[in-house]
């Protein structure tokens, strides 16, 4: 598979609440390379999701331009997959019936989806519960299961939207390392939406932090750090500190 | 597959029918001796078994004949107010308003303009079905999850896919509950129609034409087979719904 850049333009977005106009973005540039891992951070309602969900194509820019490979993005497609912070598998399928759904529309005949199915319940570490029913596996599973259905039709391009947000801090600290692991064996280009700097500085190459009300991109930080990368490296905590120092607290204090 | 928790309840309702339905028996028997002395419940003529069947076949024939045109009416209508909005607006406040007239306050303006004929027996009955599968289907279009209406646009999934996936599974069991109650509805509809509107073969009339004879057992006889199909139905919906909702919802 070959990754996808993502580029978007001057993009400007905003919304009608309650009657009054709320711009979720204004004037975002962008640029991911292909392949690379970029983290999204930024305080609630700073139209982080919104920008996924442009450059997924399930909303379109007031203004601007979203392209990936220099091509517009019209309508979800099958090169960008992408997880949600619940798992939004399908109740009454089954786990391997869920991820084979992205598979919907594929060329590949029924054996070569069934083996890629097979293959990406073994990449995420689901071996044995293809055939269990969403509730009867952990919100970790469920979750892993819904990264699986992003990879499985083997997109250029993954987004997640804060997919870890959910989960208690120890599935969290190991699904990281998975999402590591998934990304370095597929190489898609990452979007990934996150409330927490530490998940931003640990996973990406590049931590892009928003401002919120406009929705506004204030700072891009290359994350210049050999992989594998340590927690406890103080470089990572350097990082962090530099991120948090960017927020605008009395904002958020308000909010 | 837990065969053996399906099986369990379903075995247990019904022996629950089972026992409903002797007892219903007894019961009749019990009260008709107490009121009919000199008749002979227990063993009825076969003229009056003929008689009854007859009765309770036109009286099927028009139940069935009201929940295919009911159901179908108050599906469809349902489904459009649940998926287009302003049609929702429009609809329902007269829909709500009308639903205030009791049920058999309908009957002398369906007579006027359908007669007292069969076809406005069967447009009463479908009246009352499609009320109840009107709530039932907006009802069940309003669950379909938004979250994984979102998720099935994101996987591009075609409107066959989607209908498979998404849309039935998610509206199936309000649905399926609407069409129980839509019996029971059905069958009172049926009943009463048969009494109300001028005397036509079936067991509402069957019941009502003996009681100004002065025949106490047809009368005792028709309800109980009445209450017995009433019940019985109920119960093969509710098995056959519990086997279907066990595929969706486990």
């Amino acid at each position: 598979m070959i990754a996808a850049s993502i580029e978007l333009n001057g993009v400007n977005k905003s919304f009608a609440l309650n009657g009054e106009r709320i711009d979720a973005l204004r004037s975002i540039d962008l640029f991911a390379r292909p392949g690379e891992f970029v983290c999204v951070v930024g305080a609630s309602g700073c139209g982080k999701s919104t920008l996924l969900r442009l450059i997924l194509g399930l909303d379109h820019a007031d203004a601007g331009r979203v392209s990936i490979d220099g091509k517009p993005v019209t309508a979800p497609g099958p090169d960008r997959g992408i997880v949600f912070q619940d798992h939004r598998l399908f109740p009454w399928l089954t786990v391997s019936e869920n991820i084979a759904l992205a598979l919907h529309a594929s060329d590949w005949d029924a054996s070569e989806r069934r083996r890629r199915v097979r293959e990406h319940i073994d990449l995420v570490g689901l071996g044995r519960f293809g055939d269990a029913l969403p509730d009867q596996i952990s919100g970790g599973m469920a979750q892993r299961a819904a990264i699986a259905r992003a990879l499985v039709a083997g997109p250029k391009v993954l987004l997640l939207d804060e997919p870890l947000g959910a989960l208690d801090a120890l599935t969290r600290h190991y699904l990281q390392d998975e999402l590591l692991r998934v990304w370095q064996a597929e190489r898609p280009t990452v979007i990934m939406v996150t409330h927490d700097i530490d998940e931003a500085v640990y996973l990406g190459d590049r931590v892009i932090v928003m401002s919120s009300r406009p929705g506004r991109i204030k700072k891009s930080i290359d994350i210049d750090l050999e992989r594998p990368r340590r927690r406890d490296d103080l470089r990572l905590a350097a990082l962090r500190n530099e991120i948090l120092s960017l927020f605008d607290w009395s904002a958020i204090a308000q909010q | 597959m837990s065969v053996g928790v399906v099986g369990g309840p379903h075995h247990f309702k019904w022996r629950s029918y089972l026992w409903l339905v002797a007892s219903t028996i007894v019961l009749t028997i019990v009260i008709a001796e107490i009121s009919v002395s000199q008749v002979s419940l227990a063993v009825p003529g076969r003229g009056l078994i003929g008689e009854i069947a007859a009765a309770t076949l036109d009286t099927l024939r028009r139940l069935l004949a009201g929940l295919f045109v009911g159901i179908t009416a108050g599906s469809l209508l349902g489904t459009a107010m649940g998926a287009v909005p302003i049609l929702d607006r429009l609809l329902s406040p007269p829909i709500h308003a009308l639903r205030q007239v009791p049920l058999f306050g309908w009957i002398p303006l369906i007579g006027l303009w359908a007669g007292l004929g069969e076809p406005s027996k069967v447009t009463f009955v479908a009246l009352a079905v499609a009320y109840v599968m009107v709530l039932s289907a907006h009802e069940a279009i309003r669950s379909i999850s938004p979250r994984l209406t979102e998720v099935s646009r994101a996987l591009g999934l075609d409107p066959l896919t989607k209908l498979r996936v998404l849309v039935i599974p998610s509206v199936t069991p309000a649905l399926l509950a609407g069409v129980r109650i839509a019996l029971a509805a059905g069958w009172s509809a049926v009943v009463g129609a048969e009494i109300l509107m001028a005397a036509a073969p079936g067991l509402g009339a069957l019941i009502w034409g003996a009681r100004e004879v002065g025949r106490p057992e047809i009368v005792v006889a028709g309800s109980v087979v009445v209450g017995v199909l009433g019940a019985l139905s109920n119960a093969g919906l509710r098995s056959f719904e519990q086997r279907v909702l066990h595929r969706y919802y486990r």
